[in-house]
């Protein structure tokens, strides 16, 4: 019934096309001035931009990808999945930049999206997290809702075939309901996991964390990222890492602020880039962040960044 | 006559406003907008006495001064639980027949009344206040709302209630069930005999600036108000009434058409003749009161006997800012109003964790959350100052507990396999993940004298047993601030990929 809606949708969509078109043109040259939206064939697999405010780097990134609308279609019910895991302020780097998902939802709604859900699981009690990250009062301010995501009702049981560890684990309801989903981590690093980027920000999207901890947490995180709905796009919020004591922080000496984000639709690619990114302000490899290499023999990506056409720019 | 309709109106709206509130406050599973509701608390009269060092003294001048001038109108307008009796007694009179709704004058029970409230001042003067947690109005309101309406406001809502305990929940029912039967056979019969602040305020009411008094001159003696009186306090025969018992509902005043029965200034020359119930019995008044204060001397030596002497060794947890086990005992009337407050669920009634004194008393436990860094809305709430309120940055500080790890049983150790689920929830990182010579892995170490106690590593490790516990301490203090790491002092202006 949903995918016979959709279709419906699209089709209406399409033959009311001029409008909509005209508005994302419209909406595209404002944010951009600066050159055309690329087509197909010269789309990069990976954008990375630095220094600039968070707004800016994911409008730049965001175009050079090809503009929302080649992921995000009229009538699509859009999950956008940050972390908000720790009741801290924007400015611990805790969380992701309450100011981008912002931009995002903003975004898929302008792009046409029938609606946009929020949601993580939090460690801190959830209530604290929603409000203090900024996020709760960001998406709703963009037009998007928070989802609760604090009890079991909300998670429903799936089937992972390929998951080596955690094959049957409850993932949330708005997630196995969405029609396309955007990973929005935060870029920090991590005592258990050694760093939490996006393969890592699939714990949120699951009931059981004490599961992953306790059955091999590398290949766990692997394994739910073998979850069959894959995000159209995965952002790496690093406008504010955080380089020790995480992924929740004591102080802001543990916050660094290089200003950057990266995209791309290759998890394994992108959390490769984002760890050496990383390494530049602290010693890290993917061999000791290993879930990101269980991920390419799961066949989620590559690690393997030569083979990819990345675009670096500096704003 | 229309003045008193007016005054009965005014009662009746900000009785049912204050005992929503509380009650919305105690039972509502949205802690953000039951704060508003919080201020109530600060009135309540025997949280304010044994908080008058932390802020009571106010209510407590307040309420005295306002029975001073008025009457016992404390009772009928801002005790939830006298607020809740009126609501039974009222909803019976939908239940009885005319002739079933009459009451009638009893006289009161002095000794009894008298015994409690001495027994309770000797108690609380010696620092016992376990009587209290048994007597308090606000005390039993607090208990029953809790236990009893969050429960059913969670069970309705459909999320789950985290701090169920079996034994308050059965205690609070048989109280409310209790209390409600009292309320609906003899109206305020528990405010005027087992109440202490009811009958301490009742020993001001007697001498009131404004009383409920029976004009000798226009009565008729037609026994109209004696039979609407739910204190059951206005004796027809002898036209007098006993002051120390009134609530003043002013319910008696509507129903005299002739003007017989008046509410009014009673500091007047003749005050000896008029408005001195026990006037015609002194003795007897004064034989009770002192048959009374010898028992309740008596009573009180026998509980202190009984009472622990020695140090309670404590299986659980105090909220913070609680300090000792003592200082909780000797300030505590577990109304829980902090296990309404708790965003993370974790404050519970204590069974026989803090001995049987301490039965009811806030504990913590860390099966279903644990406390938050940055959260004090446990001390915010105490309406008796016994979870002192601290500045945030002390809060933080503050050591419930302390922590201990079975390396043996954790997962790294056993399964070599990653985890830190423990050093992610620590907030001052008493626990750190730490790699160690020829391995790759990191494994879990604990600085105690960081440890906060918050138990976020105690809820959250995956193995069974748990391989770190937070163990309680019956004295809390400050933990060592920890040193803050330097910055890393990086420049770049590459991607690095």
């Amino acid at each position: 019934m949903e995918r016979r809606h959709f279709l419906k949708t699209a089709i209406l969509g399409a033959v009311a096309g001029t409008v909509g078109l005209k508005n994302m043109k419209l909406f595209a040259l404002d944010k951009a001035a600066s050159g055309k939206i690329p087509q197909t064939d010269a789309i990069p697999d990976m954008v990375a931009v630095m220094g600039g405010e968070p707004e800016q780097l994911y409008a730049r990134a965001i175009q050079e990808m090809g503009g929302i609308s080649r992921y995000i279609k009229p009538g699509m019910k859009v999950v956008v999945k940050p972390n908000i895991g720790w009741d801290k302020t924007p400015e611990f780097a805790a969380c992701t930049n309450p100011i981008l998902i912002g931009a995002i939802v903003r975004d898929c709604l302008q792009a046409g999206a029938s609606e946009v859900k929020v949601f993580d699981h939090t460690c801190d009690q959830w209530r604290g997290c929603y409000e203090n990250s900024g996020i709760q009062e960001a998406v709703k301010q963009a037009g998007g809702q928070m989802a609760y995501a604090h009890e079991e009702k909300y998670f429903r049981e799936i089937e992972l075939p390929r998951a080596l560890r955690m094959k049957k684990p409850k993932i949330h309801e708005s997630l196995i309901d969405c029609d396309a989903w955007i990973n929005v981590p935060v870029l920090k690093n991590h005592g258990g996991a050694r760093m939490t980027i996006c393969m890592k920000n699939y714990m949120g999207i699951v009931w059981d964390r004490r599961y992953l901890h306790s059955n091999d947490l590398q290949q766990c995180i692997a394994d739910a990222a073998t979850f069959e709905k894959k995000p159209v796009l995965n952002i790496v919020d690093a406008y504010r890492i955080m380089t020790q004591n995480g992924p929740k922080g004591r102080s802001l000496e543990d916050v660094q602020t290089p200003k950057a984000l990266f995209m791309s639709s290759d998890i394994v690619a992108l959390d490769t880039a984002a760890t050496q990114f990383f390494n530049q302000f602290r010693e890290m490899t993917i061999q000791e962040a290993s879930h990101i290499v269980l991920g390419e023999k799961h066949k989620l990506g590559t690690t393997d960044l030569d083979k990819l056409n990345i675009k670096r720019i500096r704003i | 006559m229309q003045i008193y309709g007016f005054f009965r109106w005014a009662r009746r709206i900000t009785a049912l406003a204050l005992f929503s509130g509380l009650l919305y406050f105690f039972v509502s599973i949205s802690a953000g907008a039951a704060s508003f509701w919080q201020a109530i608390l600060g009135l309540q009269i025997v949280p304010a006495v044994l908080g008058i060092a932390s802020g009571g003294l106010l209510t407590v001048i307040l309420v005295f001064l306002i029975t001073l001038i008025f009457g016992r109108v404390y009772c009928s307008w801002l005790c939830p639980l006298g607020i809740w009796q009126d609501i039974v007694y009222r909803a019976g009179l939908f239940v009885r027949n005319k002739k079933q709704r009459r009451t009638r004058y009893t006289k009161a029970h002095d000794t009894l009344r008298y015994f409690i409230l001495i027994f309770v001042i000797i108690c609380v003067s010696f620092g016992l206040v376990v009587p209290l947690l048994w007597l308090d109005p606000y005390g039993l309101f607090g208990k029953m709302a809790t236990n009893l309406g969050r429960p059913l406001s969670h069970l309705l809502t459909g999320f789950q209630y985290d701090a169920w305990s079996t034994a308050a929940f059965v205690v609070s029912a048989i109280l409310f069930i209790a209390l409600s039967v009292t309320a609906f056979l003899k109206g305020r019969l528990y405010c005027n005999t087992i109440c202490p602040a009811g009958t301490l305020l009742g020993l001001i009411s007697r001498y009131s600036m404004f009383r409920v008094k029976i004009d000798a001159g226009t009565c008729t003696h037609c026994k109209l108000c004696g039979m609407t009186c739910k204190s059951y306090c206005i004796d027809c025969n002898t036209a007098t009434i006993d002051t120390s018992r009134c609530v003043v509902c002013l319910n008696c005043l509507s129903k005299c058409s002739r003007g017989g029965i008046r509410y009014g200034f009673a500091w007047k020359r003749d005050r000896s003749r008029t408005g001195q119930p026990e006037g015609s019995q002194p003795d007897k008044n004064r034989r009770a009161f002192l048959t009374a204060a010898l028992g309740a001397g008596a009573g009180a030596v026998l509980l202190n006997r009984f009472t622990e002497k020695k140090r309670v060794r404590i299986s659980r947890i105090m909220p913070p800012g609680a300090g000792t086990l003592e200082l909780l005992k000797d300030t505590c009337v577990a109304c829980h109003a902090c296990v309404a407050a708790c965003p993370a669920h974790i404050i519970k009634p204590a069974l026989g964790e803090f001995g049987w004194q301490g039965f009811l008393l806030p504990s913590v436990s860390y099966e279903h959350g644990f406390c938050g860094f940055d959260c004090q809305k446990c001390q915010e709430a105490c309406p008796t100052g016994a979870l002192r309120f601290m500045p945030i940055e002390e809060k933080k500080r503050i050591k419930m507990g302390v922590v201990k790890l079975s390396l043996e049983l954790c997962i790294v150790e056993k399964f070599g396999t990653d985890c830190g689920a423990c050093d992610e929830h620590c907030p001052v990182k008493a626990v750190e993940m730490t790699p160690r010579e020829g391995t790759d892995k990191v494994f879990p170490k604990t600085t105690p004298r960081l440890c906060i106690g918050c138990g976020g590593c105690e809820y959250i490790c995956p193995a069974t047993p748990k391989a770190i516990v937070v163990i309680p301490l019956s004295k809390q203090r400050q933990a060592d601030a920890p040193a803050i790491d330097a910055t890393i002092d990086v420049k770049i202006d590459s991607f690095g990929f």
